[in-house]
């Protein structure tokens, strides 16, 4: 049943993303040749470059902001609105609707994630940030003065942090839902109170958690092969992250469980 | 046998008691209908038999089975309202019935479709609210589950529509099963029905068939109905 709930989401689910994605698509490419095209003076380049940036910033907020609320919104409105009536009433269990919510929403935000880094990563090629480097031996000198680490070290670590960081995310969202509906009255509302409670103590608690033990790491160790502190520095708060994030997806994911096995009470 | 128990059931949202202490046995084989004023618990009743609200004290077994998996299984709901997807078309309606119900006969549902006149292809969204209703009902009927909890499903249809609703539901329900309708129009339904429950404020009043109460009372349910229940 999970499955059939699954594919059943897929198909209700999929304009909207997709849609929003496309966009993206297209933005970058509209950047990309913004960026390409020969300037006529350095002023020219540099207003370029920072129009871009401006405009990047900021349609990449909104379409994160978007694909967000989209898929609480579905959850909500699919689950606890008119919607519910039928979810609801169907032979599968809490945790299976709740798994396919989860499960189809976690890939749209995960590739909503991935895009954005591919589309800031095509910026900085259209924007010439990596055209004078041009053998492997001087990508590898660039990515190491850049980053701290090669490629294969710096990208799991750095992917990791945005993917875990995705899922808690989504799962402070659903939690957030699944809490109001605890309440007698005014259900969206609470939701809404306890998505900007939880994500407040969160991001209080992720931080604490974070730079905390990397900096104490930092200190005590050594850069050695990182040379530079700042580097060797954030190297560290990737992997606390993920450590972190990790943490608070599980009690979030727990904390679900446990309002999903609740029976329901539509009103 | 007994198809649907209600045990000592209650409901109460905070300080407000919807029902009290409601007990209940439906056998099968029976058309029922779930008589009473607004706000008398009529709705939250079959809102805890369908799953949809967790009682405050009480029990609810469908065959023997606790409201869960198994008993929304045998249990085929039509809300007061549309609760399907404006998006979806009626055939993806259809479709999904019949992924997620093993006794749905799509085959049934389409047959229905044709002589509504109802174009499968149509978004839900474009059709008049008695037609979305009409197909609401459609797929609850075209299941062949052990009970039928229709909750007003004539109020949103005009007279004519009312008619087929009603042969609709008695052609389409075996006899193991039953069907539980909850409804103010009386008149209308009251020819098909074998059983009364007449609820107030959250309270069985009557729960007699149909026949014997017509008989004792020598008035027509709709008329015993406006008596006990007059303002």
């Amino acid at each position: 049943m999970l499955g059939k709930l699954m594919r059943y989401e897929w198909k209700s689910t999929y304009k909207i993303p997709s849609a929003v994605n496309l966009v993206l698509a297209l933005a970058t490419l509209l950047g990309c040749l913004i960026l390409g095209m020969p300037a006529a003076s350095d002023k020219d380049t540099i207003f370029r470059l920072f129009t871009s940036v401006v405009f990047y910033s900021l349609s990449l907020s909104a379409f994160s902001m978007v694909t967000y609320i989209y898929v609480y919104i579905r959850f909500y409105k699919n689950l606890f609105s008119a919607e519910g009536y039928l979810m609801h009433t169907l032979p599968v269990t809490p945790l299976q609707l709740f798994h396919s919510k989860l499960l189809v929403g976690y890939f749209w935000l995960a590739l909503h994630t991935v895009l954005e880094l591919a589309a800031l990563i095509a910026l900085g090629w259209a924007s010439g940030l990596f055209h004078q480097v041009n053998t492997r031996t001087e990508w590898k000198a660039l990515l190491q003065s850049t980053l701290g680490a090669s490629p294969w070290e710096f990208l799991p670590p750095f992917f990791g942090t945005m993917l875990t960081g995705c899922l808690t995310s989504l799962l402070i969202g659903y939690v957030s839902i699944l809490l109001g509906q605890l309440m007698e009255k005014y259900k969206l509302g609470a939701s809404v109170g306890f998505f900007i409670a939880i994500y407040l103590v969160s991001q209080v608690a992720t931080s604490l958690s974070v730079f905390l033990p990397s900096t104490m790491t930092a200190l005590s160790g050594s850069p050695g092969a990182y040379g530079d502190f700042t580097l060797y520095y954030y190297r560290n708060l990737l992997y606390w992250s993920i450590i972190a994030q990790l943490i608070l997806g599980i009690l979030l994911y727990i904390a679900c469980l446990l309002l999903v096995r609740r029976r329901v009470n539509l009103d | 046998m007994t198809l649907l128990e209600c045990n000592d059931l209650t409901k109460k949202y905070g300080a407000h008691t919807a029902l009290s202490h409601f007990n209940l046995q439906i056998g099968a084989g029976h058309i029922t209908g779930l008589l009473g004023p607004n706000g008398s618990g009529k709705t939250t009743l079959i809102k805890l038999i369908a799953g949809l609200l967790s009682p405050t004290e009480g029990t609810v077994l469908v065959k023997g089975q606790p409201v869960g998996t198994a008993s929304k299984s045998l249990v085929s709901y039509l809300p007061d309202h549309t609760c399907l997807s404006g998006r979806m078309r009626v055939r993806d309606a259809i479709g999904f019935f019949e992924d997620f119900y093993r006794d749905f006969s799509s085959q049934c549902a389409y047959g229905m479709l044709e002589k509504l006149g109802i174009d499968p292809a149509s978004r839900l969204k474009s059709l008049s609210r008695g037609t979305r209703e009409k197909v609401q009902l459609l797929l609850a009927m075209s299941r062949n589950a052990s009970l039928y909890l229709l909750d007003e499903p004539i109020a949103g249809v005009d007279p004519a529509a009312r008619d087929y609703i009603l042969r609709t539901i008695i052609s389409n329900y075996n006899e193991n099963a039953s069907i539980l309708i909850s409804t103010h129009l009386i008149a209308d339904i009251e020819n098909i029905l074998d059983e009364v429950v007449f609820i107030q404020n959250g309270t069985l009043r009557v729960h007699s068939p149909v026949d014997s109460l017509r008989q004792k009372n020598r008035k027509s349910i709709d008329a015993i109905f406006r008596e006990v229940f007059r303002c």
